[in-house]
């Protein structure tokens, strides 16, 4: 408050009241600019980080980026509302009154008994001057900090390209070795093999496949058409994705399976655009479809990655789900969507990539 | 704070018609020294002492002769030389013989400081003890002379000139003492239009013989009691102790070239000067309050007496206006 009294001077105690408010507004604004340096510089960093081979979640990324905004407001609204005296001492800048309105505040603030002789003369033109310099919008004209914005602003855009990869998948994969004795490249034999995002890959497909396993099978046991012994179709998937040189090749044609623990996994084509689906087909007890699918997102074709050689997506899901063992309840062939979503780092999809290139060659 | 005489716009308005009238009136006097003469003016309405400072035959004299005449006040000229006593100044008891009783006593007959303006001139050709005959004087606006101090009129100032060039014969007047002076003026030398206009006016008799006074008798006490009345900010009388502090070495305010130039900075009385030179300027631009302009006027001729540079800045050939200029613009313009 400026502590003026509005009835003896109500234009001087509007103006100084306005002028807080919107100083205060910009003080903030202010702040939120600086904030922005951080923010920009966190979601940047997270997507290096993301692009460096650990995933990261780019919502989790933005709900970062916006703790020091968050802080900023904080600090702003609490501790940055100029004082009287600030707020006089900017109307004298701004309005070039060299001095008028700190010189009427700190005398209007005084009882009438204690004012100097000329304070009457002073707060007569203060309050002439209030008067004609109106809403005093002119306050929030200037803001310096809002240019410089920019330059975080587009740490933050780029940080975003690396999270979502967009357009990254342009860039040549690491180098490829020779082909493997199976007449295939073996994953294994591709340089660059992300270990870690191989593992992360799995543990994602693990609990996909748990908590798959846990929902659509509870029902089965109960009605005792599954029996307990039975391979979960997480195990499966598990055992698929320890196999790393087979979990993560992805068709390069369709229909292609291999054997595991005595179950099959089948890496096979879907919907482009689905991601990484997985699979069981009806008629096939104890055995677990695994399929795998790559899309090119750029293309969106039909034909997706397979056809083109090219193994490209930023997320996957499981899209599709069939135990023959519920045969009660789904119909043979009958396909449920899974409701999960998986994200393939770039590290990950530059590995599959490489594969894909190499058995290309091979052909 | 106790209530103060109400100052309104038409006696704003007079005050600044007063001053113009000052400086006009001396100006013709006074060639091509219109920057001197306002600060004198300012100077004498904030009831101080002035130093004048520049070489001879710039007409200080004069200005201070012209000065008192305008102003309609007396003025009493002391020429000071090296074998010039201080009862020279403040007067001296003599023995007075009574007709009547027959008796004898000593009676104060006061000198020449005993007017409401005296004309030091030369000031630094005076021994220091004369000199600092003129200190009670100056602060105190009294001599003490036998155990009996004997107070001087009111209002009273000190005009004091001084040669900078010559240096045989002279003693350089104390910190202590220069301090009491509000301003100290440098006096230029005027330029050649200037001196052509002098000569016009001033070949053929002296232009002071013919000044008369612009303001009524009580007039200049009224305008000294005006600008007590000035208002002065909080925030302006920060940046003023700002100024000052910003002028002692071993404060945080100081810069690298207070640091590097100034052995001592400007004391609290410098403070004071550039308050009340503040006042004055504010209230001849017709303003109730002081603003920063107002500081940034009057700081260099209230300041620049006050500090010492360092011995190697003045052998160096530093000039403390250039030092000190700059240090008052960097302070003034981060408010």
């Amino acid at each position: 408050m400026s502590e003026l009294s509005k009835a003896e001077f109500p234009h001087l105690a509007g103006l100084l009241l306005r002028t807080t408010r919107r100083l205060w507004l910009q003080s903030v604004l202010n702040l939120l600019f600086r904030s922005a340096w951080w923010s920009g510089g966190l979601v940047f960093t997270a997507g290096l980080v993301h692009g460096l081979g650990v995933p990261l979640s780019w919502r989790y990324s933005l709900l970062l980026a916006l703790a020091p905004a968050g802080i900023a407001a904080v600090v702003g609204l609490l501790f940055r509302r100029p004082t009287p005296e600030q707020t006089a001492a900017q109307l004298d800048k701004r309005l070039g009154s060299r001095e008028l309105m700190v010189s009427a505040l700190a005398q209007g603030r005084l009882p009438p008994n204690r004012r100097a002789g000329a304070a009457r003369f002073v707060l007569r033109q203060a309050e002439q001057t209030a008067e004609s310099a109106g809403g005093g919008r002119e306050i929030l004209r200037r803001n310096p900090a809002a240019m410089s914005t920019l330059i975080p602003l587009g740490l933050g855009v780029a940080g975003l390209i690396l999270h979502l990869n967009v357009g990254l998948e342009r860039f040549p994969p690491s180098g490829v070795s020779g082909p493997g004795t199976d007449g295939r490249t073996a994953v294994a034999t591709v340089a660059g093999a992300p270990d870690a995002a191989i593992r992360d890959l799995k543990r994602s497909l693990v609990q996909i496949a748990s908590s798959m396993s846990m929902e659509q099978r509870r029902p089965a046991r109960r009605a005792g058409s599954l029996p307990s012994t039975a391979p979960s179709v997480g195990a499966v998937i598990d055992n698929a994705v320890a196999d790393r040189r087979t979990a993560l090749q992805p068709k390069t044609g369709s229909g292609r399976s291999r054997s595991f623990d005595g179950r099959t996994v089948s890496e096979g084509s879907d919907e482009a655009g689905s991601g990484v689906p997985g699979s069981m087909k009806a008629g096939e007890t104890q055995s677990t479809d695994l399929s795998i699918e790559f899309t090119d997102i750029e293309r969106r074709t039909q034909s997706g990655a397979a056809k083109e050689g090219h193994a490209l997506s930023n997320t996957g899901q499981v899209s599709e789900f069939k135990d023959p063992s519920e045969s009660d309840a789904l119909a043979p062939g009958e396909r449920v969507a899974l409701p999960y979503q998986m994200s393939f780092g770039p590290a990950l999809r530059g590995y599959v990539r490489a594969y894909f290139s190499q058995t290309q060659q091979d052909k | 704070m106790n209530a103060t005489p109400e100052l309104n716009e038409s006696q704003i308005q007079q005050f600044a018609e007063s001053v113009d009238r000052l400086k006009s009136a001396l100006a013709d006097v006074i060639v091509g020294q219109d920057t001197v003469i306002s600060g004198l003016v300012v100077a004498v309405i904030a009831g101080g002492h002035v130093l004048l400072e520049g070489m001879p035959g710039l007409g200080k004299t004069n200005l201070a002769k012209a000065l008192a005449k305008c102003m309609g006040k007396d003025l009493a000229r002391i020429q000071c030389t090296p074998d010039l006593m201080p009862s020279d100044i403040t007067g001296s008891e003599i023995l007075v013989h009574s007709d009547v009783a027959g008796s004898q006593q000593f009676e104060f007959r006061p000198g020449p400081v005993f007017s409401s303006m005296v004309l030091v001139d030369e000031i630094n050709r005076a021994t220091p003890k004369t000199q600092a005959a003129l200190l009670e004087a100056m602060q105190e606006q009294q001599v003490t002379y036998a155990g009996r101090r004997h107070p001087l009129p009111l209002p009273f100032w000190v005009l004091a000139t001084q040669n900078p060039i010559e240096f045989e014969g002279t003693y350089p007047l104390p910190e202590a003492q220069l301090d009491r002076f509000l301003v100290k003026i440098l006096v230029p030398f005027p330029s050649a239009d200037a001196l052509g206009t002098l000569v016009d006016r001033t070949l053929d008799f002296e232009p002071v013989d013919s000044v008369e006074a612009v303001l009524s008798p009580g007039r200049i006490e009224e305008m000294m009691a005006m600008v007590r009345n000035v208002v002065i900010a909080p925030e302006v009388i920060r940046a003023a102790v700002k100024l000052v502090l910003s002028t002692h070495a071993d404060m945080p305010e100081s810069g690298a070239l207070v640091r590097e130039h100034f052995r001592y900075g400007a004391s609290p009385r410098a403070l004071q000067s550039l308050l009340r030179t503040a006042r004055v300027h504010a209230l001849s631009e017709r303003r109730g309050h002081v603003a920063l302009d107002d500081l940034l006027a009057g700081a260099l001729p209230a300041l620049r007496h006050r500090i010492l540079l360092t011995i190697e800045s003045e052998l160096g050939g530093v000039r403390i206006d250039e030092v000190l200029g700059q240090v008052i613009t960097e302070c003034l313009r981060q408010e």
